[in-house]
């Protein structure tokens, strides 16, 4: 046998080495100092994820590929990753609220945090299936821990366990349809897979193991019908870990699909336009309709983000390059506005031993608490998509591949359920400003982070909305790299 | 390849078809006078207690997490044993990338053995 040295870049994962050591550093230290602040820990978190940040973009001009196939960077990796660490900087930021504060010091939350981003940016640096399956369990076992954080809660507890069962059924379909894949071309790199298929011979096997794989992903991504775990889990789980999992994971989950339709599986054996368009109709449909007759904020939230995974779906269905910088800035901003959201959700806090979740809860805060009513609103707009948000200018976009691809029935139905999802989101800005309540819930004191979390959504949401140029080159660039 | 597989095709139709036969026979020509001690559990040996259905302490299963965990991260040792010293000829990368391996196992030792994982009171 031919021996020949293993190829190891290391300089490629520098990011991700990067999160993974202070993600170590973040277990084992409060082990030996039991009396560390939550606000050290918090900066060890953050320092980690500053200094990934900064290798990301150190990263954009060097792009590539190593460790045999196994790792590729190129600028729509990057991209997710910089997109994946905003999302874990903001969720960081917003774990300072007065329901957190009781568990956070533990350094254990942090610490599973970072892992849960590690494995994102691991599932998205790679085009070959067995690496896409590592970053997706690291991942999801860090995300089942977290979803049941508050322990001695019974929809904490409920909301892990219904997370870790649907998703090791999702995994399930996945591996089945890698194997599927492995079985009818006999490789597990996207490229390679590709050549294989084009060379003839793959059958109905290829085919059906590439739908398994997108039905791994609907669960993950939550789309109508594999969405019925997201309302429970997204309610149950403490509040930061479900805006971490309603962006991130969501994010992760499009950027394996799109390059599972763009790269590994051609049109030329799945007609993936039709497939998508019928799964965008009835996520957008479903998520809408569901989010008007919610009456706790995190489940209409909840249902928002599966209509939101609608709306990118129309994008992916388009199948462009378009299409792909449309989901990367809908996606940046769907972080911003929906960290956003549920950091305001955390800073309510709670009364007694119930977190405030009702709409009628947000009544009369508007002029009690002036900014955070502002924060909320901005994002309640920009979810709607109403302009001069970036919630309008990502929909604009994602709206436009599609026109260009000539899905015109499509985009018509997808405009009408933006329409339709106004209602839900102005209900509470109503509350929030034309609602009197006898007695306005008191939210106490915000901790600096957490405002400066809201800070940073909002003017970036603004920002996103009036000047798209910068980003949306970056993201074209990104769009069009290794597909 | 089907070729190949031939044999253990062969192995499970005749289990199969084996245990099936006994069964059916048995039924068929077999004298049945059952009583209370041919119907118990172990017909010959240890006298029911009560159900397997009973409550144990939730040490058991951290130990027995961790039994798992560890042991098989050990299986990982054995194929980097086997290749270590043909590797060595290319450098000592095989060297460190155990060792590092190694290093990750202990942070999750640490971890659990400073969590109190691993003491029984």
């Amino acid at each position: 046998m031919e021996l020949s040295a293993p190829l190891i870049q290391l300089d490629l994962i520098t990011p991700q080495l990067i999160v993974l050591a202070a993600a170590i550093l973040l277990l084992l230290l409060p082990l030996f100092w039991r009396s560390l602040r939550r606000e050290f820990l918090a900066a060890i978190a953050l320092a980690g994820i500053a200094a990934a940040l900064a290798a990301t973009f150190w990263l954009w001009s060097r792009p590539g590929w190593g460790f045999a196939g196994m790792v590729t960077v190129d600028r729509f990796a990057l991209a997710f990753q910089a997109l994946f660490l905003l999302g874990g900087l903001l969720t960081v930021l917003i774990s300072f609220n007065r329901i957190e504060e009781e568990y956070v010091q533990h350094g254990d939350f942090f610490g599973l945090l970072l892992l849960a981003l590690f494995g994102l940016m691991v599932m998205t640096s790679t085009t070959h299936f067995l690496v896409i399956f590592l970053g997706l369990e690291i991942l999801s076992i860090a995300l089942y821990v977290l979803a049941g954080y508050r322990k001695m809660r019974v929809d904490s507890l409920e909301a892990a366990l219904k997370y870790l069962l649907l998703g090791a059924f999702a995994t399930g379909f996945f591996l089945y349809g890698v194997a599927l894949i492995y079985g009818a071309t006999g490789q597990l790199e996207m490229a390679h897979i590709r050549e294989a298929a084009a060379a003839g011979g793959a059958g109905w096997l290829l085919p059906a193991g590439a739908l398994l794989v997108l039905i791994g992903f609907a669960f993950k991504a939550a789309l109508v019908p594999f969405h019925m775990w997201t309302p429970d889990v997204y309610q149950g789980a403490p509040t930061p870990v479900t805006a971490f999992m309603s962006t991130g994971t969501k994010a992760a989950a499009f950027a394996v699909l799109a390059r599972l339709v763009s790269i590994a599986v051609p049109v030329e054996t799945i007609a993936w336009g039709p497939v998508l368009a019928v799964l965008a109709v009835l996520t957008m449909t479903v998520g809408n309709f569901m989010a008007i007759v919610q009456s706790n904020v995190k489940r209409m939230l909840a249902y928002s983000s599966i209509a939101h995974a609608g709306y990118l779906l129309v994008a992916l269905a388009a199948g462009n390059a378009a299409g792909r910088s449309a989901i990367l800035y809908y996606l940046l901003i769907y972080t911003l506005m929906n960290i956003g959201a549920f950091g305001v959700i955390a800073w309510l806090g709670r009364s007694g031993r119930e977190e405030r979740l009702t709409f009628e809860s947000y009544r009369g805060l508007g002029y009690r608490y002036p900014f955070v009513s502002l924060a909320m609103a901005a994002f309640m707009f920009s979810l709607a998509g109403i302009p001069p948000t970036g919630g309008f200018l990502g929909k604009f976009f994602l709206f436009a591949a599609a026109v260009r691809a000539e899905y015109i029935p499509l985009v018509v139905i997808a405009v009408l359920n933006a329409v339709v999802s106004v209602f839900y989101y102005m209900r509470l800005v109503v509350n929030l400003y034309m609602r009197e309540a006898e007695e306005p819930a008191e939210a106490g004191k915000a901790h600096p982070l957490l405002i400066a979390a809201l800070v940073i959504a909002l003017i970036g949401v603004v920002w996103l909305g009036v000047a798209p140029g910068g980003v949306l080159g970056a993201f074209n660039a990104a769009a069009t790299a290794g597909m | 390849m089907l070729h190949d597989l031939m044999p253990i095709l062969l192995l499970f139709a005749v289990s199969a078809i084996l245990g099936v036969a006994i069964l059916i026979l048995t039924n068929l020509f077999g004298p049945s006078r059952p009583n209370p001690v041919k119907l118990s559990t172990y017909e010959s040996g240890k006298i029911p207690i009560g159900g397997p259905r009973i409550r144990f302490s939730i040490r058991f299963y951290i130990i027995a997490m961790l039994f798992v965990l560890f042991d098989i991260e050990l299986v990982f040792f054995y194929p980097w044993a086997v290749v270590y010293r043909q590797y060595l000829s290319l450098g000592s990368f095989i060297f460190w990338e155990m060792i590092l391996f190694i290093g990750l196992l202990l942070v999750g030792y640490f971890y659990a053995w400073k969590k109190g994982a691993l003491e029984w009171e």
